[in-house]
Order: structure tokens, then sequence, then C-alpha cells
């Protein structure tokens, strides 16, 4: 096995109430790795990625981050670690800016600690245009964009802080097939960068493409575990549908 | 990197220049029109004065309202901070600091258990505030046996304070005008600022980008309880002497303000200047119905609908934009 995960989360489990979102998953990305997460609707997908950004801690069950267990509090202590989510509800503030959302709980101050709207302007915008040429107008509340806009905004501000860990959880639901091509190409780039990535998405054809790793999920289980070039669409889409169980992974990791 | 520089935006009028502010100068014209006595110089300073007490209320649950909770106790903190300043009855030196300290500490008091209720403990606002209300009025009568407060003890100095005109001008007029300025830089130009907009808009957003929430939401209230003291400091010492049964009720007028001056009820949309231009387009229509002699309950039904057009033309705008 090469070197350390980025980060490992072991035997997680979590409920709510009386819902067992998830009972005992272990997960782990690599750098330069596409994991991909899979699984039905309700399988336990953004509960296991909320758990890596820090949104709620597991019920048990542990993460590491270079080895080192850690305890996240807030999606603060995760974006520290160099964690960084693209939430499959985006969460982006409708009644602000994009360069404000851009900058949410990270804003630039002047020297005399005002905020810093011009430089967070010029910098959003940057990072915005070098994701979609056509971003116009970024000043005016996001609630008037549109969803792929919108979706940009989140990518953009995602990637733009030092990023370690890449969640994308659906990250391409609102997108038209251009800008899933881009998408797609912005998650070559990042992995040629080092960047682990964890992606959550419903396309298999597309998983399978983008994909180094695929971990399907089913009834807050994990029920199998492939690499993508050792596998086809068929087999993921059966361990979706059947929720195969799988042996004890061998050698798991690039 | 930016060789791709994106159009700057244009700073639109309507950025500065609110349609209630645009209100208030039609609402000017209509009041010199009518009335000649209107722009006399002693009528004017009257006009900023009755906006102030009710506009440093309306300040403070702008604040609150920003980050999409109600603070209803604010009424009950102005009574309370105008009778804890009485019954510490300054008669000048440190006893008129403290008289002025203790009402608004804990006017901060206040607001700070208001905050852990709704912000910690996630309880309704309206409810936990609408309680906050009861408590305070409760303890405040008990404090007075129901008794007016006199006026005896306290010396001309306190009451100065408040009729003093420089320019001509009262000066809780100035006070007033400091405050709104104030808010307005920290609501518009500060981290602070900026995370309570992004609250009020979606809280979980804030939470996801890191923002602690509660923190943020607590000093909202906590803003709004001491702006609430202030106003029943200064009618303290505008006064002299009170009936306390006889105070309360700002919430209602304030809160009527902050609505007119385009602060949505659902968080995340206000800016405490527009609450003050609208302070100020309702005591305008105030001063001329009551030069006009017209009697409360006409003046009422004016507000009413000053009131229910404004949330109608609020909505009709969001929901057109
Ligand atoms: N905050 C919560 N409170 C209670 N139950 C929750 C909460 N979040 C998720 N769940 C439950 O946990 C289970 C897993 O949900 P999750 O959102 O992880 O599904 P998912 O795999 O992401 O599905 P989808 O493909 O629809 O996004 C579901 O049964 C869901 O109802
Ligand atoms: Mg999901």
């Amino acid at each position: 096995m090469a070197a350390n995960p980025l980060v490992e989360m072991v035997n997680i489990t979590r409920n709510f109430g009386g819902v067992h979102a998830l009972k005992g998953v272990d997960l782990s990305v690599f750098a330069g790795e596409v994991v991909a997460l899979l699984g039905h609707n309700g399988a336990g997908k953004s509960v296991l990625a909320q758990i890596l950004s820090g949104v709620y801690p597991p019920t048990s069950g542990e993460i590491k981050v270079d080895g080192s267990p850690v305890h996240f509090h807030s999606p603060n202590d995760a974006r520290r670690h160099g964690i960084e989510t693209i939430y499959q509800t985006l969460a982006l503030a409708d009644n602000l800016d994009a360069p404000s959302n851009f900058f949410l709980g990270r804003e630039l101050r002047t020297s005399l600690g005002f905020l810093d709207k011009r430089r967070m302007a010029e910098e959003a915008a940057a990072a915005l245009v070098d994701l979609n040429p056509n971003f116009t107008d970024i000043e005016r509340p996001v609630r008037q964009m549109s969803g792929g806009q919108r979706q940009a905004i989140a990518i953009a501000r995602a990637i733009h802080f030092n990023v370690r860990v890449l969640i994308m959880d659906e990250p391409t639901a609102a997108l038209g097939p251009h800008e899933t091509a881009q998408v797609a190409a912005l998650i070559q780039r990042l992995r040629d960068q080092g960047i682990g990535i964890l992606l959550i998405s419903h396309d298999v054809r597309d998983v399978m493409r983008l994909s180094d790793r695929i971990v399907v999920l089913k009834n807050g289980e994990l029920v199998g575990e492939v690499r993508a070039e050792e596998s086809d669409e068929d087999e993921v889409v059966e361990m979706i549908i059947r929720g195969r169980k799988l042996a004890p992974a061998d050698g798991d990791g690039p | 990197m930016s060789e791709a520089v994106l159009p700057r935006r244009r700073v639109h009028v309507t950025d500065v220049v609110t349609p209630i502010w645009l209100v208030l100068v039609v609402v000017i014209v209509i009041a010199a029109l009518i009335s000649d006595r209107f722009l006399s110089p002693g009528n004017v300073a009257a006009v900023l004065q009755q906006g102030v007490i009710t506009g440093i209320v309306a300040l403070g649950m702008t604040v609150v309202l920003v980050g999409g909770e109600f603070d209803l106790s604010t009424g009950a903190t102005v009574m309370m901070a105008a009778v804890v300043a009485l019954l510490l009855g300054p008669d000048g030196g440190v006893g008129i600091a403290v008289a002025i300290a203790v009402p608004l500490l804990i006017g901060a008091g206040i607001g700070a258990v208001n905050g852990l209720a709704v912000y910690r403990a996630g309880a309704n606002s309206i409810v936990a505030t609408i309680g906050m209300q009861f408590l305070v009025i409760g303890a405040v009568l008990a404090l007075v046996s129901g008794q007016h407060v006199r006026a005896d003890a306290i010396g001309e100095t306190f009451t100065a304070l408040t009729h003093a005109r420089p320019l001509g001008v009262p000066l809780p007029v100035f006070v007033f005008a400091a405050l709104v300025a104030a808010l307005a830089i920290v609501m518009s130009q500060t981290v602070f600022g900026r995370h309570i907009y992004a609250i009020g808009g979606d809280v979980e957003a804030a939470t996801r980008a890191g923002i602690p929430v509660a923190r943020i939401g607590i000093a909202t209230y906590v803003i709004s309880g001491v702006l609430a003291a202030t106003s029943g400091v200064l009618i303290a010492s505008l006064v002299g002497h009170l009936d306390p049964t006889a105070i309360g009720g700002y919430e209602f007028p304030a809160l009527t303000a902050v609505v007119l001056g385009g602060t949505s009820l659902s968080g995340g949309v206000g800016r405490p200047a527009d609450t003050a231009g609208a302070i100020l387009v309702i005591a305008v229509i105030t001063n001329v119905m009551t030069i006009l002699n017209y009697q409360y309950p006409i003046q009422l039904l004016v507000q009413g609908m000053v009131l229910t057009g404004a949330v109608a033309f609020y909505s009709w705008r969001r929901g057109g934009a």
C-alpha cells in the first residue's frame, strides 16, 4: 500500500433519532484519487459526506486526517484541514451576491478591519470567470441567478482556498451537458494536482469515466467497492440495485 | 490572473435612494402644501424629536430582524430602562453615569437572555420575546409596586441632557443620527454585519460556511436590548417622572417603521438607514395629522393603512424581482 490516505473514516455510524442512516462505514480518500460514492436515494451518501465536512459528528467511529484522529465541531474545522465541500443543496445565502457567498465565513478585510468588498469582488470574479467565462453581473443576489451559475459559485469557492480533499455531492445536478463536461475536466485537473476527491453522483457512466475507485452504499451499509478500471457499468449498477456484499477489499489504494 | 475582468457593476441609483426616501420627499412636500406651519423651525425640530424614541427601538429591531428573528420585548425594555434610570435618581456627577449605565446593562442582559433562548435553545422568537416582555413588565411593576415614579430626586443636569438644543436641534436627534450612522457602517461594512445578513438569508448556508450563528444571533439581541434601554433613558431624561403603566407599546410602532423601511419579515434584507427614513415618514404624517387636529382613531387608521400598504408593496416587489 502506498502512503497514508489523506482522510480515512473508520466504522462510522450515524443515527437520527431512530433512523440508522449509517451502520458502520469505512471510507478513505488518497491524494490524487477520485473516489465515487454511489447508492440509491436515501442510502446515506450525503450523511457520510456531511460527517466528513464537519456539519455534524458521527454517532460513533473515527475520522483521521493524514493518519491522525480529528474531531470536527464545525465545517470550519474540516476546512482548516483542507476538506472543502460542494453541498448537494449548494448552501448559498440567496439574499447575498456572488462575492459574498464566495467568501462567506472567510471574508477579506481592509487594513482597518472593514470588509474589503472591492478585493473580494475582483477575486471572486476572476475565479468565477475561470470556471465559466460567461458569468457576468456577479454582484446581485444569487437568488436571481441560474442553477448553473449558483452551482459555479459553490464549486469555485470550494476549490479556491487550498483544498486537499474535495467533497462533491452531486455537483452537476443543475448543469447542462456543456457545464457537466467542464466539471468533468475540472475533476481531472484537480486530481492531477494531487487533490483527493469524493464524488457523489447518480450518473454511473460519468462515474466510470471519472473515478479511480467506486464505493457503493445501500441502507447505510457499504455493499461494494471496486476499482473503476477493473469494473464496468453493469457490475456497478448491479451492486447498487442488489446490494452485493463484498469480501474485505484487498489492497485498496493506489 | 485577472485578464478576464468582469464589468464592474454600476452603482445603481436604487442602491442609495431606496423607495422610502422617495416617499419621505413626497410626504414632506404634501405636508408643506397642507400646512404652512409644517416647515417652521420649531415644528421641524418637533417632527425629528417625535421619531427618535421609537426610532432607536426600531434600529435594534432592524438588526434582529435582518438576522431573521423578532424582538417584541423591546417595549418592556424601554419601560424598564426609564423606571430604573428614575429610581436611581441621578442628581449629577457619577449619579448620572450610573443612571445611564445600569439600565443599558440590564437592557444588554435582557437581550442576551432573548438571544440564548432563540439561538441556543431554539425557541420561537415571537413567543420567547413576548414571554420576556411579560417578565420584564411584571418585574418593573413589582419593583415600584405600581406607584408613579417621582422626579423629586432628579437633578437638572440629568433632564438637561435631553433638553439641550445644539443648533436648535434637540440633543436626542443627534444621538439617533449617530446611532443610525454607526449601525449603517456595522451592517454594511463589517464581517459581523455581513454574517447577520447571511444568517437571516439562510441559516444552513451560514452554518456550513463556519459562521458562529448562535454567537452572532445573541449579539443582535444584545444590540436591540441596549438600544431599547437607550430609548428608555432618554424618556426618563425628557419627562423626568413617569407612570410605569403608561409607557409601553413601543414595539409595534417600531416594528411598523422597520417594515415600512423595507426590512423583510423573513430575514436577510433590511438597512438601518431605511428604518430611519421610515421613522421620519411616520413622524411627518403623524405631525401633519396633529396639526390638522385629526383625532387619535383616524391617526391609527392612517398608520394601519401605511403598514399594510408597505407590506403589500414590498411583497409585490420581491415577488416581481
Ligand atoms: N438531518 C437528518 N435528520 C434525520 N434524518 C436524516 C437527516 N439527514 C439524513 N437523514 C436520513 O438519513 C438517510 C440517508 O440520507 P442521505 O441524505 O444521506 O441520502 P443520500 O444517499 O444522499 O440520498 P440522495 O441520493 O437522495 O441524495 C435517509 O433515510 C434520510 O432520511
Ligand atoms: Mg444526497
